[in-house]
């Protein structure tokens, strides 16, 4: 069994497919490199806890996903989730819904996309990659819980706890990604 | 009496903010009896929120399958200048804690 590291080829080796994994799961690209060297540094200063039960790869891994856990733990306080939904409730639910009386969707902000309501969607490449943009796209405050959601599979409630939020937010805001996503996806999402 | 139910059956008629946010709950979760109720009600007069509930599994299903095809795969690539950085800040810093 290997126990020694071998960091004079971590970036050779991991960089590529960390970077992917960070970038994935952070949406940011400039943040993933930030967070991909302090992976690699949490990584040298413990070092001697390396003891090859795992593969490099894998140890590195979760010491990169501890770090994005970390990110996110951070941020959560930034913003109170609440009163960002509040503030801005009215001019979200007037782009979409008739709000005035009883919220019934607006015919022109829900567009037809062809081709995509089939189960081979998923399949295809294009998909993925427009998904991938549109999922980029996405407010910082509502990325991270999508994310928490459909990249780490968190469950609902234990995400609640991490962003202080309650159930209600959690679907508000779950709505409001998909509404964008949707958005996004009608216009750059040609079958 | 009859204006009541009337107009509440209309509010779920129309409501197709709450059905989107049932339709989006039910698929991680199970609605009360009473939730259920109204997004049937609903979703049995709305395409819109109909096809909204399609999209949103979609993205569940795309968003499942995205991840799990990428445990192997790197999907990005660094630049080889920022890789060559990236490697001489690491040799450096493991030099550094070695003093």
């Amino acid at each position: 069994m290997k126990t020694e590291l071998d960091t004079g080829k971590w970036v050779q080796q991991h960089g590529d497919y960390l970077f992917s994994l960070a970038k994935y799961k952070l949406g940011d690209e400039e943040l993933a490199k930030d967070l991909l060297q302090e992976t690699f540094f949490a990584a040298i200063k413990a070092k001697d806890s390396f003891r090859g039960e795992s593969n490099e790869r894998t140890w590195l891994v979760r010491i990169l996903n501890n770090k994005i856990i970390d990110y996110y733990r951070s941020r959560k306080n930034e913003i109170p989730m609440s009163a960002y939904l509040a503030a801005t409730a009215g001019s979200f639910n007037d782009h979409y819904f008739d709000a005035t009386e009883y919220g019934h969707a607006k015919a022109s902000a829900f567009p037809q996309i062809t081709g995509m309501s089939s189960d081979d969607g998923i399949n295809q490449g294009e998909l993925k990659k427009v998904l991938d943009y549109c999922v980029g796209k996405l407010p910082a405050t509502l990325s991270h819980v999508f994310l928490m959601k459909h990249v780490f599979e968190e469950k609902t409630d234990s995400i609640c706890k991490h962003f202080n939020i309650t159930s209600s937010n959690y679907w508000v805001i779950m709505h409001r990604a998909k509404l964008l996503l949707r958005t996004c996806l009608s216009k750059n999402w040609l079958a | 009496m009859k204006n009541t139910i009337y107009s509440k059956l209309k509010f779920i008629q129309y409501n197709c903010i709450e059905a989107q946010r049932l339709a989006i709950k039910r698929q991680e979760t199970k609605l009360l009896p009473s939730e259920y109720m109204r997004l049937k009600v609903h979703m049995a007069g709305c395409s819109v929120c109909r096809e909204f509930e399609k999209f949103s599994a979609l993205v569940n299903k795309a968003m499942h399958t995205r991840l799990h095809s990428m445990n192997s795969n790197a999907t990005a690539t660094l630049e080889d200048n920022y890789k060559k950085d990236l490697q001489q800040k690491i040799d450096d810093f493991l030099n550094h804690d070695n003093k």
